[in-house]
């Protein structure tokens, strides 16, 4: 797509990173103003973490401001689920400090943070720290697999689409996209699940088949990251890759179908765009290679709206999808989020606010980078 | 490009092939469902349910899904004998206590069981009288706000709060109470007694022993988890560090000598028990269990009818989805100790939100509407039990008169009970507030707990019943979040409310207590208070003589009748779902995990 | 603005406008996904307006409630009674499907125009005044972007009462800083423009400028944008009522009865598709629901863009 070779090139362990590089790799040749530029990059990055501190404690103070709608005794029904517990609920309040003043909560969470103490998670039952780490390999194995695949064919189906506009081909792919972008999540999901596994028993819910997580409980197999797949690798267990595989595969797909369209729609306008310029059309007047054009010039230049929305799609699901998680049984952190929502569970609900928040801003960065990168206007502005 | 082009229609042909492939397959075997065939994964019982257990402190937990977990690990001085729930065998007790064989003395207020020698730890211990005495004194020290615990306080020192003995941060108080603690259990050679504060009836006593609240803990591996050491010198620091903590010390801890251990806990996913092979009773038949904690029910359902899944929680009005697939097996109609009831509250806070205008101008209500009996009745006699019953529970309950469920000593299924009548309920309607009701009207609001639809078809029920009556009359069915409900309820904003109880221990005080004693949980937040019933309610579990218990409750049944500060909808039945290869299952009704599972001790897989 | 007709039958003497008038029809009936997008729109904007006429609401009821045959949780299939069938809890499926066009209509374009509003108004005030007060103000958008929507939902239902107000409300404030980016993107780039620099120059008052020259140009992707988003929104605001935080259950609202249909998808024991009313219809509806506006949005695009056409 971008040059032969670099399709052919071996591919890198993570699948995100290897299509960085498919994209990367053309431009280190001409990069090396890229050595010049690292200092600039390490200001430009040093300022945009020292942004990200604001930015996500605003969130926090935004959700303890939300949480200011709730009076103490709602919030104390995070505690007292049952009738049973009504008598003492009184108790319940004064033993969390829920009658307390607002900002009086939101010193005592953020001192407490400063220690590395994110507090307790009722409804969860664990510490929330506990909570993310044990929860977020889950959604992180799905992102990484998901996203990848989504933005590489959301760009290979936008750039068919745009050059092949008008043809059959470009509104089966059109109207496919936007069917999978119009379907419910949920419905599409457990549809999948009701036929494969329902139907053919195969691609069960969960991310492990029964005799796999034994082996994981008795210590045969050692999990390092929590990813299964990769754990697998790293266990050098063929077996369970496999399986840990075959139960990513209906999550992701429900993923995919869904968000495509949102990639091929944006690809497909900004090669159009792009296919629109003079210099194209220069190009191709003086008898360029059809195929060359496209590729090197059109699409790489299309690229750069891509990349931002690709980057807000990646972090949007890494930030969890509940109802993929809650369908297939992968529970990761959207998962728990909502759960903690439902029930006022305030410290996860900010615990997992400042994950997303650090995940969104750290997303923008890195397509800030990109776009640095590729597009010399905006490096040199 | 010739190239990629043939190589792009052939796998554009290949894919294509695939599909219809799959799409053929799996019509085929969508209608050709597993049959009962090789059992799935034979020396471990998977079940799936919703939720997941709050805690593994057996002295922190109240919830059905914890108490199913540690009553598997831990095991109590006593247990129910199988199915029943008023007769009981011996566990880490040698003996069950009763009045025969002297076990049971002082008229009833001391208590003495032998324990039983040689009973191993999952850590390697043994269980001691100390482990006994431990067990209930830590129990005690820490209940928790709104823990379990005031079960075992009540009969041992007469209150549900610690509080209530004296302030626990002024030393000479702290140790009054502790003293009061360690009195209250005492090890005397081989038996460990316990000293009662007031008369508690036998049977009630035995019932609150053998359940999870009162699991014996190995005192080693408990203070090695950071429980109470077991000193009693500095009353105050020990009630300052171990009374009420916002986590319980034993959170995650095993230390228990039940027949099965703790082998993992994949929070909000799954726990897993592994067979304990040292139990003294000799170890499980099944190897592993494992509970799997899975909320949606098209998921739960699919690993069911699969057979990953042997015991599954199967949501009644769902029962259509999986009655009658091969492989799969339901028993019916087990009747359960829950009871749901629609209640007044005779003084409604004047500031409350759902009491329309307020006054009695049809618009909205007074506060003290329904302090008036006729209006009560009315609603009674407007509810209809048998519609409800077969179309909100699909015919799987029970219409019963009192608090007390059928199959509890002393339920009296003679008494006379309300039933839908429109005629009676125009009656009792313009009779109410000295006509002014029928003449005026009113508008009412009826909240429901979100999720809940028994209970908003109750609601409904009522309304469609009382508006067709007089058109007057508005009833409106409102739908909030368990927050809101709640904090309208404690602050007695509710007019009406429909509620449920589930039972602590099978005992008919358990029942009676929170639905008609002016300090149960529920009378109280109506502001409900007939001394009569209070009387009778204490005297009730005071007494020791089954005879006279019985002459109590049946007249508390028919108080409940005439004075009508709530009425009984229905006693719900519960099923059973398992796949046909689970063997050894009975049925108890106060088992947490019932009717879902039961001790898995006594359960195994096979044909 | 006057326009002087030449009267002439050359294509030359026409107004500018009808001119492009007649090549947007021309462009948009030679696409005939933009063909379908527009009679999809046509369909449910007719479906929406004639609700009352054909579904009949029951008096003294709010028209948005779902009217209630019996209590059974069984959904009944379609027959002579009811024609799309009924869903759990014997709701009339074609009465909720009927009203919930009106639904959609209410939160889609509700939450988008409020949305556009705001977005505009935040937007262009940065992009125009740029400097300190264009970085305050993406920081906002920045926080509110990265806050999880879903967490905010969820809060505003629990303490405003379950209701579509609630999620409007909601959606409403998630749903404005992405429209604030776009606007405050394009009028950075108009901004630079020299037209503008003369407006200044000649004394037009920033408002002035604002309104009459840079709006106009910036208006095309948004309402691109827009048109887009009703179906996001709409599709938002299902997976809401799915996980159980949109209308309160029997009110008319597609993803209120998807999710009812949630637990029968699976079927029963020999027939897995017993109960395919109750996600197919309404399924149906939402997609094709926002199909139509996807397609719609995309047709406005390859119509207005003007870096697309005419070539």
């Amino acid at each position: 797509m971008i040059s032969g070779k670099a399709i052919r090139s071996p591919a890198n362990i993570l699948p995100f990173f290897f299509y960085l590089s498919k994209i990367a790799n053309p431009y280190i040749r001409v990069g090396l103003q890229g050595v010049r530029m690292v200092n600039n990059i390490k200001t430009y990055v040093a300022r945009r973490l020292i942004l990200l501190l604001p930015t996500v404690l605003g969130v926090t103070i935004l959700i303890f401001a939300v949480a200011q709608l709730f009076d103490p005794v709602q919030r104390a029904s995070l505690y007292i689920r049952d009738p049973k517990q009504l008598r003492s609920i009184d108790e319940v309040i004064e033993k969390y400090g829920l009658n307390q003043p607002i900002y009086l909560q939101y010193f005592s969470w953020f001192s407490q943070v400063l220690q590395g103490n994110l507090g307790w998670s009722q409804s969860l039952h664990m510490q929330v720290i506990d909570a993310i780490i044990t929860r977020f390999p889950a959604t992180l194995e799905l992102a990484l697999y998901a996203a990848p695949i989504t933005i590489f064919l959301g760009i290979r189906l936008g750039k068919l689409s745009a050059v092949k506009k008008d043809t059959l081909i470009d509104h089966l792919t059109r109207a496919f996209a936007i069917v999978g972008w119009s379907l419910p999540a949920f419905w599409l999901g457990i549809v999948l699940l009701a036929f494969f596994y329902g139907g053919l028993g195969i691609f069960a819910p969960g991310r492990l088949s029964p005799w796999a997580d034994v082996l994981i409980t008795t210590g045969e197999f050692r999990v390092y990251t929590g990813l299964y797949t990769l754990d697998a690798i790293l266990n050098l267990n063929g077996a369970v890759f496999l399986d840990a595989l075959s139960h990513l595969i209906l999550p992701v797909t429900t993923l995919t179908i869904i968000n495509v369209a949102l990639i091929m729609r944006i690809m497909r306008s900004s090669m159009l765009e792009q296919l629109g310029k003079t210099y194209i059309i220069a190009a191709r007047a003086r008898g360029l290679d059809d195929k060359k054009v496209i590729d090197k010039h059109a699409a790489k230049n299309a690229l750069i709206p891509v990349i931002t929305l690709s980057g807000l799609l990646t972090a949007g699901m890494l930030s969890g999808m509940v109802i993929t998680e809650t369908i297939f049984e992968f529970k990761g952190i959207g998962y728990f989020a909502a759960h903690a929502a439902t029930q006022l569970d305030i410290p996860a609900v900010l615990g997992f606010a400042l994950l997303t928040g650090i995940i969104f801003v750290i997303a923008n960065l890195i397509v800030d980078l990109l776009y640095a990168y590729i597009d010399p206007r905006i490096r040199l502005a | 490009m010739f190239n990629k082009k043939a190589i792009g229609k052939v796998a554009a042909v290949i894919i294509a092939v695939v599909l219809i492939a799959a799409i053929i397959a799996g019509i085929y075997y969508f209608y050709l469902m597993p049959k009962g065939g090789p059992i799935k994964n034979p020396n471990t019982l998977i079940i799936a349910t919703i939720g997941e257990p709050e805690t593994l402190d057996p002295a922190w937990a109240y919830d059905t899904a914890s108490g199913e977990v540690i009553c598997n690990m831990y095991d109590t001085l006593i247990f129910f004998d199988r199915e029943k729930v008023d007769s009981f065998v011996p566990k880490i007790a040698e003996k069950v206590p009763s009045v025969e064989n002297g076990l049971v003395k002082d008229n009833g207020l001391t208590i003495i069981f032998p324990i039983r020698q040689g009973i191993k730890t999952h850590g390697g211990g043994t269980i001691t009288p100390e482990d006994v005495e431990y067990s209930f004194e830590r129990a005690i020290i820490q209940s928790r706000s709104h823990g379990p615990i005031w079960m075992l306080m009540e009969p041992l020192l007469g209150v549900y709060d610690l509080s209530e003995l004296g302030n626990l941060s002024d030393p000479v108080e702290a140790a009054k109470v502790g003293d009061m603690i360690d009195k209250a259990v005492e090890v005397e050679g081989n038996n460990v007694v316990f000293k009662l504060a007031k008369p508690f009836a036998l049977t009630a006593f035995l019932q609150i022993w053998s359940q999870t609240w009162a699991s014996i803990v190995d005192k080693e591996a408990a203070v090695a988890s950071g429980a109470w050491p077991g000193n009693k010198d500095n009353w105050v620091e020990v009630f300052a560090k171990y009374h009420d903590p916002e986590v319980p010390e034993l959170q995650e801890a095993d230390c228990g000598s039940g027949p099965f251990k703790l082998e993992k806990w994949e929070h909000g996913k799954e726990l897993s028990l592994i067979r304990f092979d040292d139990y003294w009773t000799g170890p499980a038949k099944l190897e592993r269990v494992v509970i799997k904690y899975i909320d949606e029910w098209s998921t739960r359902k699919l690993m069911f009818l699969q057979g990953d899944v042997d015991l599954c929680y199967v949501p009644r009005q769902y029962s259509s989805e999986v009655e009658g697939a091969e492989g799969i097996v339901c028993v019916k109609n087990l009747p359960t100790l829950a009871v749901d009831a629609v209640f007044f509250t005779f003084n409604v806070d004047p500031n409350s939100p759902y009491l329309g205008s307020g006054k009695l101008d049809g618009n909205g209500i007074p506060p003290d509407f329904f302090s008036d009996i006729n209006l009560r009745k009315a609603f009674a006699y407007s509810f209809d039990f048998d519609t409800y019953i077969k179309e909100a529970l699909l015919g799987e309950a029970k219409h019963i008169p009192g608090p007390i469920p059928e199959g509890l000593p002393f339920f009296n299924p003679n008494q006379e009970t309300y039933k839908f009548d429109s005629a009676k309920a125009e009656q009792y309607f313009k009779a109410a507030w000295n006509g002014q009701v029928w003449e005026k009207g009113f508008k009412i609001q009826i909240l429901y707990n979100s999720g809940n639809i028994p209970r908003k078809t109750a609601a409904e029920i009522l309304k469609h019943n009382i508006e067709s009556i007089n058109p007057k009359f508005h009833v409106e069915v409102i739908e909030v979040d368990w927050p809101t409900y709640l904090r309208a309820f404690v602050r007695s904003q509710l007019p009406v409310f429909i509620i449920g109880w589930l039972a602590d221990y099978p005992d008919p005080h358990n029942f009676v207590f929170p639905f008609m004693h002016s300090n149960g949980d529920y009378a109280s937040a109506q502001g409900y208070s007939n001394p009569r019933v209070d009387e009778l309610i204490e005297k009730g579990i005071a007494e020791i003589n089954p005879d006279k218990r019985k002459e109590i409750y049946y007249e508390l049944q028919r108080l409940y009748f005439e004075d009508v500060p709530s009425f009984i909808i229905d006693q719900g039945l519960g099923r059973h779902w398992a796949r046909d290869w689970v063997k050894g299952w009975y049925y108890n009704p106060i088992y947490p995990g019932a009717p879902l599972s039961t001790y898995f001790y006594d359960l195994w897989k096979g044909y | 603005m006057k326009m002087v007709k030449v009267k002439g039958r050359f294509r030359g003497g026409e107004s500018p406008r009808i001119r492009e008038l007649a090549f947007i029809l021309n462009r948009i009936r030679r696409s005939p996904l933009s063909i379908a997008g527009i009679i999809m729109v046509l369909f449910f904007t007719f479906i929406a307006i004639f609700a009352p006429v054909l579904a009949h609401p029951q008096p003294n009821r709010d028209p948005y409630m779902m009217p209630r045959y019996g209590f059974s949780p069984i959904p009944r299939p379609p027959g002579p009674d009811f024609l799309f069938g009924t869903t759990e809890g014997q709701y009339d499926l074609y009465y909720g499907i009927i009203w919930g066009t009106r639904t959609a209509y209410r939160i889609g374009v509700l939450v988008v125009a409020v949305s556009m509003i705001l977005g505009i108004v935040i937007g262009s005030i940065a992009g125009y005044y740029e400097g300190v007060i264009d970085e305050v103000l993406m920081r906002i958008t920045d926080i509110i972007l990265a806050f999880p929507a879903l967490i905010l939902a969820m809060a505003f239902v629990v303490a405003f009462g379950r209701g579509l107000d609630s999620i409007t409300f909601a959606l409403i404030l998630v749903w404005w800083p992405s429209y604030a980016r776009l606007v405050r993107g394009e009028v950075l780039k108009i901004t630079a423009e020299d037209f503008v620099e003369a407006a200044k120059a000649i004394g037009c008052s920033d408002f002035r400028i604002m309104v009459r020259h840079v709006l106009p140009n910036t208006i095309f992707p948004l309402i691109v944008m827009a048109s887009l988003d009703i179906g996001s929104v709409v599709l938002t605001a299902a997976a809401l009522s799915f996980l159980g935080l949109g209308a309160p259950t029997g009110y008319a609202d597609w993803g209120q009865i998807i999710s009812l249909s949630r637990n029968w998808i699976t079927g029963a024991p020999g027939n897995p598709f017993a109960y395919w009313h109750t996600y197919i219809i309404p399924g149906v509806f939402l997609f094709l629901f926002v199909m139509g506006w996807n397609l719609l949005g995309d047709a406005l695009r390859d119509v207005f863009d003007p870096m697309i056409r005419r070539r």
